[in-house]
């Protein structure tokens, strides 16, 4: 089966970031300079890329939330996981 | 007045039943994608939308086995052969229950066929329809049908014997202990509680809710053999 391809964005890894944070009740300013911070780094890390997964992508997101935040990273690490 | 040994059955079945993972999963699923995307208005509209889905399909799937019970037995109930196999369906469960119900891993995965699953998590993610969401509540009783229906087949017969004015209130009671994981997850949530405190509870205790889960389908069968079919 044929996967669906999209561009990489670093304004949708920012808004996915502060949406899942808003969901574990981070506060907003807080949840601004991770998502801030992780976005710059994953987007550095994609540029050297040609092709990226979806699951590299949040493999990598992770890694980059591990320093600021446990649950947001457990949140990537566990998409698809509840069901 | 009241036939306790079929009020036990009944309130047996309906609590292991409870402890069937889908809906409570799906429900977190749409905790998941909702809260981070919606204003908690909307939240709480989706949220009572599944669970009302979700009791919904309970109340018709356990009237429909009703009516099916006494229509192909013409009222006389369940006879004792169909009861032992019920029994031994029971007892069948509790070992998939204990080896096959959840995958391997540190998460709280299900059997069902990843497709499904899928189709659940990507309709939790996008949805913001009420509508959607009562039939995704009600999509998860139905995917988890092959491990309930025996359990409402049982809980139907020991339905059918109690009185007609007991009846109504019987199947409420089935309906209202099998939402009751979900209604609990609702006032966690309410209370403070995060979706994934939530999951890391799910995935840390989930061999003790197979245990119980399994167990419980085994006190269930050897109810049903001592006091419906024995006697």
């Amino acid at each position: 089966m044929k996967r669906q391809t999209t561009r990489f964005s670093e304004i949708s890894i920012r808004k996915d970031i502060l949406r899942e944070a808003k969901m574990l009740n981070l506060s907003n300013a807080v949840a601004e300079v991770y998502a801030e911070k992780t976005a710059q780094k994953v987007a550095a890390w994609a540029e050297k890329r040609s092709v990226i997964t979806r699951e590299d992508l949040a493999r990598v997101t992770a890694r980059e939330l591990a320093k600021y935040s446990p649950d947001l990273v457990y949140v990537y690490k566990n998409r698809d996981k509840i069901i | 007045m009241i036939d306790f040994t079929s009020l036990g059955i009944i309130i047996l079945a309906a609590a292991t039943h409870a402890t069937l993972q889908l809906g409570l999963g799906g429900l977190l699923l749409l905790y998941n994608a909702s809260l981070g995307r919606n204003i908690k208005t909307t939240t709480k509209k989706l949220v009572g939308s599944f669970v009302l889905g979700f009791a919904v399909l309970i109340v018709l799937t356990t009237v429909a086995t009703c009516f099916i019970v006494t229509w192909l037995t013409a009222g006389r109930g369940l006879a004792p052969i169909v009861l032992t196999s019920s029994t031994g369906a029971l007892m069948a469960l509790a070992l998939a229950m204990w080896f096959m119900y959840y995958r391997k891993g540190s998460s709280t995965e299900l059997w069902i066929p990843k497709n499904i699953a899928n189709f659940i998590h990507a309709r939790a993610r996008t949805t913001k329809n009420n509508i959607e969401v009562f039939s995704l509540g009600a999509l998860t009783v139905l995917a988890e049908f092959p491990f309930s229906a025996v359990l409402v087949l049982v809980a139907s017969s020991s339905i059918l014997e109690l009185d007609a004015k007991h009846q109504m209130i019987a199947i409420m009671l089935y309906v209202l202990i099998v939402a009751m994981p979900l209604i609990v997850l609702r006032t966690a949530v309410r209370n403070g509680k995060t979706v994934v405190e939530i999951q890391k509870w799910r995935v840390k205790n989930k061999t003790f809710l197979r245990l119980i889960s399994g167990l419980m389908y085994v006190v269930l069968a050897i109810f049903v053999l001592a006091f419906k079919v024995v006697k």
